[in-house]
């Protein structure tokens, strides 16, 4: 916004075409031509406003007077008797279509849009005065500092820029997928470590660059170099025309296994044409390898294989999940483990066959807990929340038993015990809980696998601040499988 | 080559000389141009968002921000989740870094809403303690850009963040309006927010351009409640003529002609009929005329405008008799270019 005045320069053409409005009012006036040397003049100043609006707003004032100047046209070709008259009126409502294309939405001549609406209805020479009339009576925004800004105003102005700009053409690489081990690669694909795995990486590129010998796909990672062997993907240029589908196969290997508590390693893929030119492609397509390195089968959690698969899955939920931190999440599965480890050994062994009640299965939660001795004394017992008390509790996260020696369970119908759960672990200021519940009723059918009783439910005490329950069901008091046979 | 050098020297500095470490780490985005320098150092970075130190893990975070765009899609969201955590830091200095170069970094969908509910948290605590109104105001930008849906903006966390606006200084979100305005244009009292600043003279001596950009931002029909703000504004005003000028075009885009024809009666006035403020007088009077022109016609006054039309000319022919009449006195050495 340059502060030179304009309105020297360029009021003088507003009061000239509202000057050239006001005569054409009269039906007998000719002046088309004063009223286009009006639009003209007009066109020449508007671009020197410092704001667009006004800018535009000349310019839809402008091109209006040429429309008008039709009308005046046709006016005295009728009144001076000359042949195919029609043809004025019939561009002047062509030209006012186009006008309204270009301007009936631009809040800033709204004003003019109003003020015109009469050209599309006029039948009669005597009407063009009263358009003149209106569009006179339009007062149009000052404007009194010269633009700096290099911003088009007209539309034409516009139009012809963008001609000018030529659309470039985008030089991409498309990940198309990854495949270990002959598998196309999961979302996170589990890999034991120090063992060398196969890796196939296979992408498509939409041109190759001139100046570019080789694509070249390194693996980012914020891992150290010592903790795995992950190959760069290095393509010469090919023959034929583009787009370029190419692959590549080539060893991969974690050298160290990682701890349940920590995230898969990730691999994130970027490509580089080399020597670099002036432009990067883009990358597209999914290009980040998420791999596990928890050796289950050397360091079992529990050692059944469903049920750690099913921690791991809890895990990966947990942590997906925004709000839980990575404290609470560390405290949860510490908890989780040897819970899912006795839902699974008590259908192994038939454990919990003369269960009393729920303080019976709160003594014998209590004592496998404190035999695992990360938890030991830190499990609390009867601790105060939420003006209740809870059963268990580890490092705040609070654990609710259940006992139902009635009605046989399926995991849907824990959510019954759920909100009692929720109401203790909000009242911790958290937002992640256990609930294990011990269906002690009486089996008249096959138990099942116990990597199903084990999930997260989300509940929405408020509808906007959701609240996680890991929920463990027990499957207690089994019958014997020979009197299912019966 | 360069890159390993960086590293075997960044090696070699023990962890208390966080200063010097803190310096390398802030220049490491230099080194990380391409795919390679970023594979090289990334372990370093991300090490560093985890240390101990909270000047290395401010410059971790800028150097994450410094990256080019190209590089920052690059990263492993693994990154991100690491300076995801640095938002909630509980040093200044950790979480402004990381707030700073939130603006930059777009995180991956997964990270989003626990970098919202940190810059949430941050906006709540600054809001609440008051200590550092300047960084409050940057978390709120930075709240307002990344995080804020229209829909949230059209109903109370607009409101919220307007009432907030209103107990800083105007000198501090006079900065902050430009960038505001186009979040906050359309909720209620933000316009007033605007003019609250733009009656401070002190503010517009230097930022009449912003406060001018976002005023004429604004909806016709927030500008037409303020009518009498501006116009007093306007008429007040003792600086360049710049101001009151540029609100009469806000007004006349406004429709507000007789508030227009007012500012220009009340500037030409002001100025003394004196040979040395001859030319801005007369220059003045073209502003009054196109006003009252403009107004007689949305009056529709049509046979006034002949009259007024003269007046112009008239105007302008004195404009250049004056010129002729005094032009050795104002321009002794012609050959040097005057101002215009």
């Amino acid at each position: 916004m340059k502060n030179a005045a304009v309105l020297s320069q360029t009021f003088p053409a507003r009061i000239s075409a509202t000057e050239a409005l006001i005569e054409s009012v009269a039906t007998r006036t000719d002046n088309a031509s004063e009223l286009r040397q009006a639009a003209d003049a007009l066109d020449r100043v508007g671009p020197l406003y410092g704001r667009a609006s006004t800018a535009e707003v000349y310019a839809a004032f402008a091109e209006l007077l040429r429309t008008v100047a039709l009308l005046i046209e046709w006016r005295t070709a009728i009144l001076t008797a000359q042949a195919d008259t029609e043809r004025f009126l019939r561009a002047a409502k062509a030209q006012y279509q186009l006008w309204l294309t270009d301007y009936g939405k631009v809040e800033a001549a709204a004003a003019l849009v109003r003020a015109s609406a009469g050209i599309d209805a006029v039948k009669s020479i005597e009407e063009v005065g009263a358009v003149c009339g209106a569009i006179a009576r339009t007062p149009l925004p000052l404007g009194v500092f010269a633009d700096d800004s290099g911003v088009p105003h007209s539309r034409a102005q516009q139009d012809s820029e963008k001609q000018e700009k030529p659309e470039p053409s985008e030089l991409a690489v498309a990940f198309l997928r990854f495949v270990i081990d002959g598998v196309p690669a999961a979302e996170t694909h589990f890999l034991t470590p120090g063992e060398a795995h196969d890796l196939e990486v296979e992408v498509r590129v939409s041109r190759w660059p001139e100046q570019a010998n080789t694509l070249r796909l390194t693996p980012v990672t914020i891992e150290p170099r010592s903790s795995y062997d992950f190959p760069d993907f290095t393509f010469a240029r090919p023959s034929g025309d583009a787009p370029f589908r190419m692959e590549q196969r080539q060893r991969a290997m974690l050298r160290v296994p990682q701890g349940l508590q920590a995230r898969p390693f990730e691999f994130k893929y970027a490509a580089a044409f080399e020597p670099t030119g002036p432009e990067e492609p883009v990358v597209v397509g999914q290009r980040s390898l998420r791999i596990e390195g928890i050796d289950i089968r050397q360091a079992a959690m529990t050692g059944y294989p469903g049920i750690d698969a099913k921690i791991l899955k809890v895990r990966d939920h947990l942590r997906s999940e925004a709000l839980i931190n990575a404290a609470d999440l560390n405290n949860v599965l510490t908890v989780l483990i040897p819970l899912a480890s006795l839902a699974a050994r008590t259908l192994q062994d038939a454990l919990f066959k003369e269960a009393t009640g729920e303080a019976y299965f709160q003594s014998e939660v209590r004592n496998e807990l404190r035999r695992i001795p990360t938890i030991a004394s830190e499990l609390e017992e009867h601790a105060q929340a939420g003006g209740g008390i809870t059963d268990l509790s580890f490092c705040g996260i609070r654990i609710e038993l259940k006992f139902e020696p009635k009605k046989t369970l399926a995991l849907v119908d824990c959510t019954a015990f759920a909100e009692q759960a929720v109401s203790y672990v909000v009242a911790t200021g958290k937002r992640v809980g256990i609930l294990c519940v011990l269906d002690h009723s009486p089996k008249a059918a096959a138990a099942f696998p116990a990597d199903a009783g084990i999930d997260v439910l989300i509940v929405n005490p408020t509808k906007q601040a959701p609240v996680y329950i890991v929920v463990v069901l027990i499957q207690g008091n089994l019958a014997r499988p020979s009197d299912l046979s019966r | 080559m360069a890159t390993a050098q960086y590293l075997e020297v960044y090696a070699g500095i023990p962890e208390e000389r966080d200063l010097i470490r803190s310096r390398l780490i802030e220049n490491a985005y230099r080194l990380m141009q391409s795919p390679d320098g970023l594979h090289a150092l990334l372990p370093t970075l991300y090490s560093s968002m985890l240390g101990i130190s909270t000047m290395v893990r401010a410059a971790a975070a800028k150097t994450l921000g410094k990256l080019s765009e190209r590089r920052r899609e690059d990263v492993p969201d693994l990154m991100y989740e690491a300076y995801t955590a640095m938002l909630s830091d509980p040093y200044v200095i950790v979480h402004s870094a990381a707030a700073e170069a939130l603006f930059r970094i777009d995180l991956p969908p997964g990270l989003r809403a626990r970098a919202q509910n940190a810059i949430g948290r941050l906006v709540d605590g600054y809001a609440v303690s008051r200590q550092d109104d300047g960084r409050l105001l940057e978390f709120m930008d930075l709240y307002l850009r990344r995080f804020a849906t229209e829909a949230q903006l059209q109903g109370q966390l607009g409101t919220f963040f307007v009432a907030l606006l209103e107990k800083l200084k105007p000198e501090l979100i006079a900065d902050k309006l430009r960038s505001l305005r186009r979040l906050l244009r359309h909720v209620e009292g933000f316009a007033d927010l605007v003019v609250k600043v733009l009656a401070d003279p002190q503010i517009t001596e230097y930022r009449e351009e912003d406060l001018m950009r976002t005023l004429n931002d604004l909806p016709v029909a927030a500008i037409q409640k303020l009518l009498p703000q501006l116009e007093a504004i306007a008429s007040a005003a003792q600086g360049p003529r710049s101001l009151p000028a540029n609100l009469v075009e806000t007004l006349t885009r406004t429709g507000a002609w007789s508030e227009a024809v007012r500012i220009n009666e009340a500037i030409y006035a002001k100025i003394p009929d004196t040979t040395e403020r001859r030319p801005l007088k007369l220059r003045v009077n073209l502003d009054r005329l196109a006003a009252k022109y403009e107004e007689a016609i949305a009056l529709g006054h049509l046979n006034a405008l002949p009259a007024l039309a003269r007046e112009w000319r008239e105007t302008e022919a004195q404009i250049e008799i004056d010129r002729k009449q005094h032009e050795k006195r104002r321009r002794p050495f012609p050959d040097i270019p005057g101002p215009h």
